[in-house]
């Protein structure tokens, strides 16, 4: 079992939930942070407060679900410690965008650092659930189950965060932010 | 359908989650309501849009996430948590004992405890004084035992004789 390696000091065992959750933590904590500096640091924290608490973990339970719970809890006690000196940094400039002409291109670039700070300023309990569902695809059910939270809270709130974005978002406006 | 019920399903409708009749009263109330489609459009554009949120891994974060099990485990501590957990718990036992005990001795709550408690203390004093006399008794045999333990035997001082050598008190002043 990977889990027992990893609590042995396996290393090839770590570098397999590294290469397997990796991408999913760190996009989760860029989109929850608004920049890439505080985004590593969160993840590496996350990872750090895995292989430390990984003897915790039952092998009955969902290590996802777990590992999700303690990135959301990890990701709310970031923003209680810095909501005062929040600071959403330019984004790296390599965005991908989906393939139309430059232009579009261009337009999408400026929408998607938009988005990104207006993500930045709702509910942080609303901005993980959108994260998990609209970046990282992840179905309602999944959600509920690695948050532990009833089907119908995790719909309706999600509905709630996406209305409320929605409204926050304007194409091609919203200058000075 | 009124706005307020097509907000509640809107993301149901975007998904297409809604019964087909459902469907049909959104998709007629969007279609006579501007602030609805306005926001149906919003919504479905952040949503194209969050497509594009994910990104990879910066490579440095990729290694220092590797590095974490080397790192962690170099650093780990030799006592194991376990152990410390146990000596804590000893601590708090031993603790939680001595104030007992103090409650116990000072005051009468349990008098046959208490009555035992000094008992038991007047016996540590009285073996106490016991053991310091037979100290004092030993050290009085042998004078100045510290002394001795230092000077060849040919050198010990006579304990009879204060003034070693021949020489007097007075000459020792006059000297």
């Amino acid at each position: 079992m990977l889990i027992d390696r990893i609590a042995d000091g396996d290393p090839e065992a770590w570098n397999m939930i590294v290469d397997k959750y990796s991408k999913g933590i760190y996009s989760l904590a860029l989109n929850f942070a608004g920049n890439a500096d505080d985004a590593a640091d969160i993840t590496q924290d996350i990872f750090i407060k895995l292989f430390s608490n990984i003897h915790k973990f039952t092998l009955d339970g969902n290590f996802h679900a777990w590992l999700m719970r303690m990135a959301k809890n990890h990701c709310i006690d970031y923003w209680r410690k810095n909501r005062k000196n929040r600071n959403v940094l330019p984004l790296n400039e390599d965005i991908r965008v989906h393939d139309h002409d430059e232009e579009q291109h261009m337009i999408d670039r400026m929408d998607i650092q938009r988005l990104r700070r207006r993500i930045n300023q709702l509910d942080p309990e609303l901005r993980i659930l959108l994260i998990l569902r609209d970046v990282q695809n992840y179905s309602y059910q999944e959600i509920a189950a690695s948050l532990d939270l009833p089907l119908g809270t995790v719909k309706s709130r999600i509905n709630r965060g996406r209305i409320k974005l929605a409204r926050m978002f304007q194409q091609g406006g919203d200058h000075g932010l | 359908m009124d706005c307020k019920l097509v907000e509640e399903r809107i993301s149901n409708y975007i998904e297409n989650n809604l019964s087909a009749t459902e469907m049909d009263a959104v998709r007629e109330h969007i279609q006579s309501c501007g602030a609805c489609r306005d926001l149906l459009e919003r919504m479905e554009r952040v949503l194209y849009l969050c497509e594009d949120l994910t990104e990879e891994v910066p490579f440095f974060l990729k290694n220092r996430l590797y590095n974490i099990a080397e790192t962690r485990v170099a650093e780990e501590p030799a006592i194991s948590g376990r152990t410390i957990t146990v000596l804590k718990w000893a601590a708090a036992m031993v603790g939680t004992a001595v104030l007992l005990l103090n409650l116990l001795y000072f005051t009468s709550i349990v008098p046959p405890a208490n009555r035992f408690l000094h008992l038991a203390v007047s016996r540590i004093e009285t073996f106490v004084v016991e053991a310091g006399a037979y100290v004092e008794r030993i050290s009085e045999s042998d004078r100045n035992p510290f002394l001795g333990l230092f000077m060849s035997p040919d050198k010990k001082i006579d304990a009879d004789q204060p003034f070693p050598d021949g020489a007097t008190n007075e000459g020792g002043k006059n000297g």
